[in-house]
């Protein structure tokens, strides 16, 4: 659409436009200029995708941490401690996993006692 | 659901009371174990997100021990906000002022700092005697072992308890008894 | 009237009475040392100090085990116990009625021990675990004491430098 030669040229290049598109699309959920502003979406892009790359080592320690509280929540009922089972449980080469201990504490406590 | 699953969900997500007798205990020692209950880490359907803390009565609170002279070094902070504010109250200060408060601060401390700390922290019930209000009582139906043993006072033993005991040393030919 | 043996009894011996009756005299339990006061047929009077046996000498503990502990020459060391300040039946048996440690001379225990005895029997008292030993005058329980005295406390052994 050309409405003059000015307009045409302060006009984004077809390249400039997708780019800032695929910036605009993952920031379409942000609050405020953040969203329409490239010059500031771009920045707060920038901060999101960083946060999102520490956080996925930060996901898997959450769920070890998780399962850890929840199998020494487990050992506690029975009057043992989680440093005793994993001990124990290495001493009799059982290779069960964190998560799979925690889901049989919660699951199947008699199983879990039987450790 | 069936009728048992549905009462072992129940069950399972129901609050329970616990006892714990604070008598000759450490209340920061106690506080780590306690702390656990009241966030609902006792449990192996335990999350961060999962409301599942438990209730505590605290009873003998009055009868709390601390290490060494702690009563007389352990200083606790408030200010008012205005200048001048500040005040430092010792231990045993606090203790005599209320013998609920060096235990209550003791447990608040011991639990993660987050926005559910206050309401977890009203699950407890600490009583300063061994008297329980009869609505409180009733309820309980667990009890917390103590985190240390409750010594003995040499008054509490019988006169024959003290002389049948093993002895570790004889006295002298020439010693006179006094 | 022949006296003899009467250095023996010494200072220890006041309730020599010779002008009573009954033939024996029983030292009072302080004493370790009983007074006799025997009249033999041909007239002589005999006054002998004799030692008592001890209240404890029947439940002294033996030692099997050697020189596991500190050193070999003490009883304390060769027993090899866990003590506690809480443990008051191990701990009233260092201590005079009137609260205070016994000397080294007469517990025969080696210098660490002896020190360690006597902080654990400071610790005992002071948390008013035996605030029955002591005299009748004294104010040693803790709920007459004022201040920071008056709640309990525990003590850590492992503070005791020795």
């Amino acid at each position: 659409m050309l409405i003059t030669r000015v307009v045409c040229n302060r006009a984004t290049k077809p390249d400039n436009f997708w780019k800032r598109r695929r910036v605009f699309k993952l920031t379409a959920h942000y609050y405020g200029r953040k969203r329409n502003c490239y010059s500031i979406a771009i920045k707060y892009l920038h901060r999101a995708l960083a946060y999102v790359r520490k956080s996925r080592q930060l996901k898997k320690r959450d769920a070890i941490e998780l399962w850890q509280q929840r199998i020494s929540a487990g050992c506690r009922e029975l009057g043992s401690s989680y440093e005793v089972l994993v001990r124990g449980m290495a001493r009799c080469q059982i290779a069960l996993d964190k998560k799979t201990l925690a889901n049989l504490a919660i699951w199947e406590p008699r199983t879990f006692s039987s450790h | 659901m069936s009728a048992t699953k549905r009462v072992q969900q129940w069950a399972t997500l129901s609050r329970m009371w616990y006892l714990f007798d604070a008598q000759w205990q450490d209340p920061f020692r106690s506080a780590q174990t306690l702390a656990l209950y009241l966030t609902g880490q006792n449990k192996p359907i335990y999350h961060p997100l999962n409301d599942c803390g438990d209730h505590v009565v605290v009873i003998n609170s009055k009868e709390v021990a601390l290490r060494g002279d702690e009563w007389k070094k352990r200083v606790y902070f408030h200010h008012t906000g205005y200048p001048k504010g500040a005040s430092w109250t010792l231990a045993w200060q606090l203790h005599e002022k209320d013998p609920t408060m060096v235990m209550r601060k003791a447990i608040f401390k011991a639990m993660a700092s987050n926005l559910i700390r206050r309401t977890n922290m009203e699950r407890l019930h600490i009583f300063p005697g061994s008297e329980i209000p009869e609505e409180i009582k009733g309820n309980i139906s667990g009890q917390i072992r103590p985190v240390m043993p409750v010594p003995k006072r040499l008054t509490g033993y019988s006169k024959e308890e003290i002389d049948n005991f093993p002895k570790v040393f004889d006295y002298p030919n020439d010693y006179i008894l006094r | 009237m022949a006296l003899r043996n009467l250095s023996q009894i010494g200072r220890k011996v006041f309730e020599v009475n010779c002008n009573k009756s009954s033939s024996i005299f029983v030292a009072s339990i302080r004493n370790i040392k009983q007074v006799t006061h025997n009249e033999n047929p041909d007239g002589t009077v005999v006054i002998a100090g004799n030692y008592m046996p001890s209240p404890r000498a029947n439940q002294i503990i033996t030692v099997k085990s050697e020189n596991e502990g500190h050193c070999n020459s003490c009883y304390m060391c060769k027993l090899n116990l866990d003590v506690k300040h809480t443990d008051v039946l191990i701990l009233s048996q260092f201590v005079r009625t009137d609260g205070c440690m016994l000397p080294r001379r007469v517990t025969n225990l080696c210098k660490r021990q002896q020190k360690r005895i006597g902080t654990m029997v400071t610790m005992a008292q002071k948390a008013g675990l035996m605030s029955n030993i002591n005299p009748s005058w004294s104010h040693k329980d803790p709920r007459k004491r004022y201040q920071h005295k008056k709640w309990n406390s525990y003590w850590d052994e492992t503070t005791i430098k020795c």
